[in-house]
């Protein structure tokens, strides 16, 4: 009872707060896009702060929808050039199923046209219980509108925690983002390779 | 839309997630259900080359979950085709089924069709006889009051075979042929 109190404050705080993209656009803008293929989302950012909702897409039948607020803050933190990121989220399923909730706390360090990265992120599902994963993350620029980027998680990208490495390519042209990845597996069947596609627009606002 | 997703919190419980168990041969081994049925907890128990009697070797506890069984192509042989023949497999087969499904006593159990095939060496008259098995099959899932037959088999039948735009060889099944799968389990579910 009390995890669930928690639960709908941090909620209700997220929709204060803010979620926060890869990109660095730190103007007021509204966004909308689509992360893994399956969630769509909409949201606004103002300088560092940002909130979010998304939905799942293409799930078949009403009831089994899937809907998470997130909220997320990035600040440079004035030491070597490393950016801090903290981005949270509660989600729950439209037949009330099941809920999730998590936080995902990570430094990024650019050097020249490389950077890398770590988070951490403690998530909680009612079905799954409690899980602490992590994210490690690489990318090279290599032109001014492309990078490749490699990501080893095991954040799940549906429920369930898996071990992955996630190489992709980011591309970026102003307030357009999209980054395809392939998601294999580290420790399943790599039949299971994952072909994702993520998103985000930005609609700048004065 | 924030409301809504309070309420939904509100409302979540989990005295009804159960567990979406998948369990067959390869058909299920090489199924991603996780990203076919994300919203779920779910556990893919498929091995390959595998038949229906080798379920009960696996020590598989299904008690208050739900489970989609597809099985059967590994045990069907040549002389299925022969009328008599056929007619004590099938009953052989539905029989070891309703065992297998006893016994593992899940909370609902969701039987898919045996697909059609389509191999270079397979009898002229296979997919009849998958056919017939199904039928049978379907009669046996309806008597168990917690079953439900899926049948998928006209889904993935071409020409009297296995539609070759849903398989990679034959007899396993592409993304187009899984994506059959998740829409026909959805449903369902």
């Amino acid at each position: 009872m009390k995890l669930r109190f928690l639960i709908v404050i941090i909620g209700a705080l997220l929709s204060l707060n803010g979620w926060a993209q890869n990109d660095s656009l730190f103007s007021h803008s509204v966004f909308v896009g689509l992360r893994d293929n399956k969630y769509g989302y909409i949201g606004y950012q103002s300088r560092n702060w940002s909130v979010g909702l998304e939905n799942t897409m293409f799930i078949r039948g009403f009831d089994e929808q899937y809907i998470r607020a997130n909220g997320g803050f990035r600040q440079g933190l004035g030491v070597w050039g490393i950016n801090f990121t903290a981005d949270a989220f509660v989600g729950a399923n439209y037949k009330g199923r099941f809920y999730d909730c998590g936080l995902k706390v990570a430094l990024e360090k650019p050097i020249g046209r490389f950077s890398i990265g770590a988070g951490v992120m403690p998530i909680y599902d009612s079905g799954f219980g409690y899980n602490t994963c992590y994210s490690v993350n690489m990318a090279c620029r290599i032109i001014q509108e492309a990078s490749i980027v490699v990501d080893i998680t095991n954040i799940p990208e549906y429920r369930m925690a898996e071990h992955r490495i996630v190489p992709g390519l980011l591309f970026q042209a102003r307030k357009l983002w999209v980054r395809p990845e392939l998601s294999i597996p580290l420790t399943d069947n790599i039949r299971f390779t994952r072909v994702l596609v993520s998103f985000r627009y930005d609609f700048l606002l004065k | 839309m924030l409301p809504f997703l309070l309420w939904g919190l509100s409302s979540c419980s989990t005295r009804d997630d159960a567990e979406l168990c998948f369990v067959g041969d390869s058909l299920v081994a090489g199924w991603d259900v996780k990203s076919g049925f994300p919203t779920y907890m779910v556990r893919n128990d498929g091995v390959s080359g595998a038949r229906l009697e080798d379920i009960l070797t696996w020590n598989l506890d299904y008690r208050n979950k739900d489970v989609i069984m597809l099985i059967g192509t590994n045990n069907l042989i040549g002389d299925i085709v022969n009328p008599e023949f056929q007619i004590r497999f099938i009953a052989d087969f539905v029989e070891e089924y309703r065992r297998t499904i006893e016994i593992l006593a899940p909370r609902r159990a969701f039987v898919l069709s045996v697909l059609p095939r389509n191999l270079e060496h397979d009898p002229s008259l296979l997919n009849e006889s998958i056919k017939n098995l199904n039928k049978a099959l379907s009669q046996m899932v309806g008597s168990l009051g917690y079953g439900k037959f899926v049948d998928v088999y006209d889904d993935f039948l071409y020409e009297g075979k296995l539609n070759m735009n849903y398989s990679t060889d034959g007899l396993h099944l592409n993304d187009m042929g899984y994506n059959i799968l998740n829409a026909r389990i959805s449903r369902e579910l």
